[in-house]
């Protein structure tokens, strides 16, 4: 049995997962990190994008939203906004998401409202692009 | 003394109204359940924010950020959440008269004020009182969710830290049991006191690497501990609506039986009184022909 950790990835309106994994990548602010059993304790903000975690073989891909992660030992925790395992992806929901950030970056195209409209986007975007509804526009890969 | 058709027609009416509210009820029990539920699942976390906010606090110099400044006046500005949708009984008139209750205090204290409004009911009720809303959110009765809760943080954040209030109160239903809540009044900004945590166990050392630098990381995450504390209050309001409102449809339907037995106790009354009379006409009219 390889070593493993314990990984939580938590949004405000519920605990995502919480498994013991071998190995996860996570879109950091100032880039992509990995994290392996016995990392040295870190915190990270995170990005729009996506963690992968891997058990054996096995591996999990979730799609999140901004927030951070906090490595300590045996340990990582990450709060986002928001987070779905990638096949769990509520289209629908990323759809009227899509439509409403729309709207609010439509009113105010400036400002800190406009920021979080983007981001919101952003995250819409990418959902639905993971559950095959919207193609990738060129240029537009959210892990460079 | 109505006549029968009246009083069949009225138990009728009543019958379905009671239908209706029975209907209310049920739907609002289960949503009442859900919501209650989303309650418990956005604990983890707010427990975890709080945690490493107390944290990072502790090594970060945080008196200097502007959501922690002390007020230098007495502008305040006032969140106020009630519901779109009416029939929950005294839910939004408690929130209305705390709030013109708060109110009345600043006016007297000679302190400005301005209000900001979650929701049609206490957005008609201001109107109507001369109390317009600087700015009104609709359409989350039910659906309550993390953005939305943001984007109103964000909203207050911003005229906090441009200077336009120097206060942000919250006046919304806590949440206590089904057929109890309680309205209460909070300080949301300034931030008053990072919860410290006692539990120092599983310490954050020094060894701790940040991206990025821990200043920044706090200064991001300082608005988030406000977004948690609207969302949070926004999902106590909705379990504590649908509560009022299962209470308020329990007691509708509960007089809408009694009604319906004292309308049929009537409605036999008059019955036995129109055959009785009907009766004695025979009677009378036999004896007649004797």
């Amino acid at each position: 049995m390889a070593e493993t950790f314990e990984i939580q990835i938590v949004t405000p309106s519920r605990l995502v997962i919480r498994d013991d994994v071998e190995e996860a990548v996570a879109p950091g602010a100032m880039g992509d990190f990995g994290v392996l059993p016995g990392h040295a304790p870190f915190m990270s903000a995170i990005r729009v994008g996506e963690i992968w975690t891997r058990k054996g073989s096995a591996r999990t891909t979730y799609v999140v939203a901004n927030g951070w992660a906090e490595v300590s030992p045996g340990r990582m925790i990450v709060l986002v906004e928001g987070a779905e395992r990638e096949g769990e992806i509520d289209v629908d929901h990323a759809e009227e998401e899509r439509r409403y950030a729309e709207e609010l970056l439509a009113k105010n195209p400036e400002g800190p409202e406009a920021e979080r409209a983007e981001t919101l986007l952003e995250w819409a975007d990418l959902r639905l692009t993971r559950a095959g509804v919207q193609r990738p526009t060129p240029g537009d890969t959210p892990t460079p | 003394m109505p006549s029968l058709r009246n009083i069949r027609r009225r138990i009728r009416s009543v019958q379905s109204t009671q239908k209706i509210t029975k209907a209310m009820k049920t739907v609002a029990a289960a949503k009442f359940r859900r919501a209650q539920q989303r309650i418990l699942e956005a604990r983890p976390y707010a427990r975890q924010m709080a945690r490493v906010l107390s944290r990072l606090s502790l090594g970060t110099g945080t008196e200097i950020h502007p959501l922690l400044a002390r007020p230098s006046g007495h502008r305040v500005e006032i969140l106020v959440l009630s519901t779109d949708r009416g029939l929950c009984g005294a839910f939004n008139s408690n929130i209305i008269r705390r709030t013109q209750h708060f109110v009345r205090d600043r006016e007297e204290a000679g302190a400005p004020y301005s209000l900001s409004v979650v929701g049609r009911k206490a957005r008609d009720a201001f109107r109507h009182r001369g109390l317009p809303a600087r700015k009104v959110w609709t359409g989350l009765s039910g659906k309550v969710t993390y953005p939305r809760a943001a984007e109103i943080a964000g909203n207050l954040i911003e005229r906090f830290a441009q200077g336009e209030v120097d206060e942000v109160w919250m006046i919304y239903n806590e949440f206590k049991s089904v057929i109890q809540q309680q309205v209460v009044a909070e300080p949301l900004l300034p931030i008053r006191q990072l919860d410290e945590d006692s539990s120092s166990d599983s310490g954050f050392g020094a060894d701790y690497l940040f991206e990025p630098a821990p200043e920044v990381l706090f200064e991001d995450l300082l608005p988030r501990d406000v977004e948690i504390q609207v969302f949070r209050a926004l999902l106590e309001s909705a379990a504590s609506e649908e509560g009022a409102r299962m209470t308020a449809m329990d007691a509708a339907t509960k007089n809408a039986k009694e009604m319906i037995g004292s309308l049929t106790l009537q409605y036999n009354r008059a019955r036995q009184a129109a055959i009785t009379k009907e009766i004695l006409e025979v009677v009378g009219g036999a004896e007649a022909l004797k």
